[in-house]
């Protein structure tokens, strides 16, 4: 130990005390830094790993009397590693930080409630929180130009301010109410809804309401035919067999080769005005549609218009937040039937279970076949013999 | 120089002129005032008797409630219109500790969260008298080698700063510290929080010199600066819960000089030692072990998570 106090105390006095500073050998951190031991307690022995760093660690000091300008790799690495072990993880100051906002964060004034758009997103309104006052805050009265109209809106148009058209909340409220329990029902008995928004803006609402209703979603370009060529665009998705408790049963992958696409049985288009084409195959194939219709949309392109603006993304996300509740109201309402042993839905049909397949393919047997089988064959044998008799007499 | 004040506090100018033209200070009716003064526990008690030990209701309605209106009003008026408007007050001083322009809007957050956190750490009700528990007791007792000890430091430390402020016990949460609990005085309007650290105020210089300036690392320059570091320092933590403020004293003259006068600074801060309420400031302390390599959760707490 005397050589090495001696190299320290060297360096000490060709290089001042920033390199012994940089140099010293600091036993605390060299033996916290060990992270698998457990606790940081003050080791008796060295473990072998660190008694290696710790020669490795003279080596490169004694180096360093040497020629003072190379870096002790050891040394960094080592301080490195202390400091580690002296920092919390972030998930523990991320826990912490927000322990001490719900304690102080609100200190100071109170703040009076007000729009934070975030919330829609995240905790968006049920069909139960739709009120006039929240409609008016979410622009879904404001119509367009009164010259771009659709007249066939005439009968939800309240009246007209500053040359535009101003939709009628009661009618506005109503009709969404309408929309929620739709998509509700549908949802109950287990239909597959899809939502469309294809405007800037609409992703999120529109991906936030199907997850919510466990339903799809769709905020890119609806691929013309879809459904009505269904088979050759959407004939490469994996389609899949579930229970009542929507948890998926295997051994139908052959079955499941020959079946059609499947196609959705509602959907929810949040621009009707740019998705003609969707909602075109849609009525072609009977699948009910919601849609929200401003002044200038037509409201017959639709099943169940609900007529609002829907050039506000406040006012979309309303939307899509009140028809995302009422598909998870539904769902929940399917998955407690199904905990009671009831199904909400009539189960596909031309579905063998597996179980099944397998008896139909192994031959039955059938008694009166083998007697008659046997019957033959004891007369066959008796007519032979009764030939071979009547050869033996005539010889 | 004054000119130049005013400038940069154009709502002062805006609304004395108002006040000035109209006689009295009013808003305007159809405004919503976005921040508004803050309730305490017990606040009608505390608006009819004041704080039982410590103020008389004169008193008290000198400290809290006139003097949360005007600071709330002042808040208001420099935060209306601007994308600031419906922030909390102790985000607004992190966001502007930094920005020397915004120095009279920091002052003003910073004042509403400090001096609300001193009325919300007093023991409201007169029934109860709150005394730390033993797991408190013990934390104290690490960094301060008793609660008589503490007492002292704390009350000495705020006796000897000459001109208004606040001290706080803070803890500090790096793992490798023994003595996690502190004392920090902030004179003026100073914050704690760790974010809004530009504006901590920690220091009267007028009590340092040279020597002092060195070990308290106020020296920045030369070899003592940044680029001259050598050693690598662990990173500071996230979300500024390296600093947690647990308690705090107003010395501000308008509390106390009401009720005791201009000399009576010691026997307020004495008065004010019975009247802390040390359960919050146990809800507030992290009391956990410093487990280095591994966190407890806490078994069935409830978070209010504001969003």
């Amino acid at each position: 130990m005397s050589s090495t106090a001696m190299i320290i105390r060297q360096l000490a006095a060709r290089h001042g005390p920033r390199a012994v500073a940089r140099n010293s050998f600091r036993p605390r951190r060299f033996l916290s830094s060990d992270v698998k031991s457990g606790n940081g307690a003050y080791a008796t022995t060295l473990p072998p790993s660190l008694e290696s760093r710790f020669d490795e660690y003279f080596a490169s000091s004694t180096s360093d009397a040497i020629d003072p300008e190379t870096p002790a790799p050891a040394a960094s690495e080592q301080t490195a590693d202390g400091a580690e072990a002296e920092t919390r993880s972030v998930a523990e100051q991320y826990f912490l930080y927000k322990q001490q906002q719900s304690l102080i964060g609100r200190l100071g004034s109170d703040i009076s409630p007000h729009y934070q758009p975030h919330t829609l997103l995240n905790h968006p309104p049920s069909p139960a929180d739709v009120t006039l006052e929240l409609l008016l805050a979410s622009e879904a009265h404001q119509g367009h130009a009164t010259s771009l109209w659709n007249p066939a809106n005439a009968r939800y148009i309240h009246g007209i301010r500053q040359g535009v058209h101003i939709i009628s909340l009661e009618v506005t409220a109503a009709h969404l109410r309408r929309a929620a329990k739709v998509v509700q029902e549908v949802s109950r008995r287990g239909g597959m809804v899809l939502f469309v928004g294809t405007r800037d803006g609409q992703d999120r609402a529109v991906v936030r309401a199907a997850e919510l209703a466990k339903g799809y979603h769709l905020f890119e370009r609806w691929i013309p035919g879809s459904i009505t060529n269904g088979q050759q665009i959407l004939g490469r998705c994996r389609t899949k067999v579930v229970n009542q408790n929507d948890e998926e049963v295997p051994g139908f992958e052959e079955q499941l080769y020959e079946r059609p696409v499947l196609r959705p049985d509602l959907v929810v288009v949040l621009n009707p005005l740019e998705n003609y084409v969707l909602l075109h195959e849609c009525a072609l194939n009977n699948i009910p549609t919601i849609g929200v219709i401003d002044t200038n949309a037509d409201p017959t392109w639709v099943t169940y218009p609900i007529p609002a603006n829907d050039d506000s993304i406040r006012c979309i996300q309303v939307i899509a937040g009140v028809l995302g509740r009422a598909g998870e109201a539904g769902q929940k309402k399917r998955f407690e039937a199904a905990a009671r042993g009831e199904i909400t839905y009539r189960p596909a049909r031309n579905l063998e279970l597996p179980g099944e397949e397998e008896d139909a393919k192994k031959p039955t047997v059938n008694e009166a076949e083998i007697t008659r089988i046997l019957e033959l064959a004891r007369k066959q044998d008796e007519a032979d013999a009764l030939e071979e008799r009547q050869g033996k007499n005539v010889a | 120089m004054i000119i130049r004040l005013l400038a940069r506090r154009p709502h002062a100018v805006r609304s004395s002129l108002a006040a000035a033209s109209s006689g009295t200070c009013r808003t305007a009716p159809f405004v919503r005032r976005k921040h508004t003064v803050p309730t305490l526990a017990n606040h009608p008690d505390l608006k009819q008797h004041g704080i039982p030990g410590l103020l008389s209701p004169t008193g008290f309605s000198i400290a809290y409630t006139e003097y949360m209106e005007h600071i709330t009003s002042e808040l208001n008026a420099a935060t209306d219109g601007t994308p600031f408007e419906n922030t909390p007050a102790q985000s607004l001083a992190v966001e502007f500790a930094r920005n020397p322009v915004k120095a009279h809007e920091f002052n003003v957050a910073s004042m509403s969260f400090n001096n609300h956190f001193f009325f919300d750490g007093i023991n409201a009700d007169a029934n109860v008298q709150p005394q730390p528990t033993a797991d408190l007791v013990a934390y104290i007792n690490d960094s301060f080698s008793s609660l008589d000890t503490l007492r002292e430091t704390f009350l000495a430390t705020a006796q000897a700063m000459f001109g208004p402020g606040f001290v706080w016990l803070v803890q500090t949460n790096e793992l490798a510290n023994k003595n996690p609990l502190r004392i920090l005085p902030t004179y003026i309007a100073g914050s704690p929080i760790s974010g809004a650290h530009y504006r901590r105020q920690a220091l009267d210089l007028n009590t340092e010199n040279p020597d002092s300036y060195q070990a308290k690392g106020l020296n920045k320059v030369g070899i003592m600066g940044t680029a001259a570091q050598t050693e690598v320092k662990p990173k500071k933590a996230l979300g500024g819960v390296d600093i947690v403020p647990l308690l705090c004293v107003n010395t501000w003259e308008h509390v106390w000089l009401h009720d005791y006068g201009v000399r009576g600074k010691r026997q307020y801060l004495e008065r004010w030692w019975d009247t802390i309420d040390w359960n919050k400031v146990r809800d507030k302390a992290n009391l956990q072990p410093t487990h280095r390599n591994e966190f407890v959760y806490p078994v069935a707490q409830k978070m209010r998570v504001n969003i």
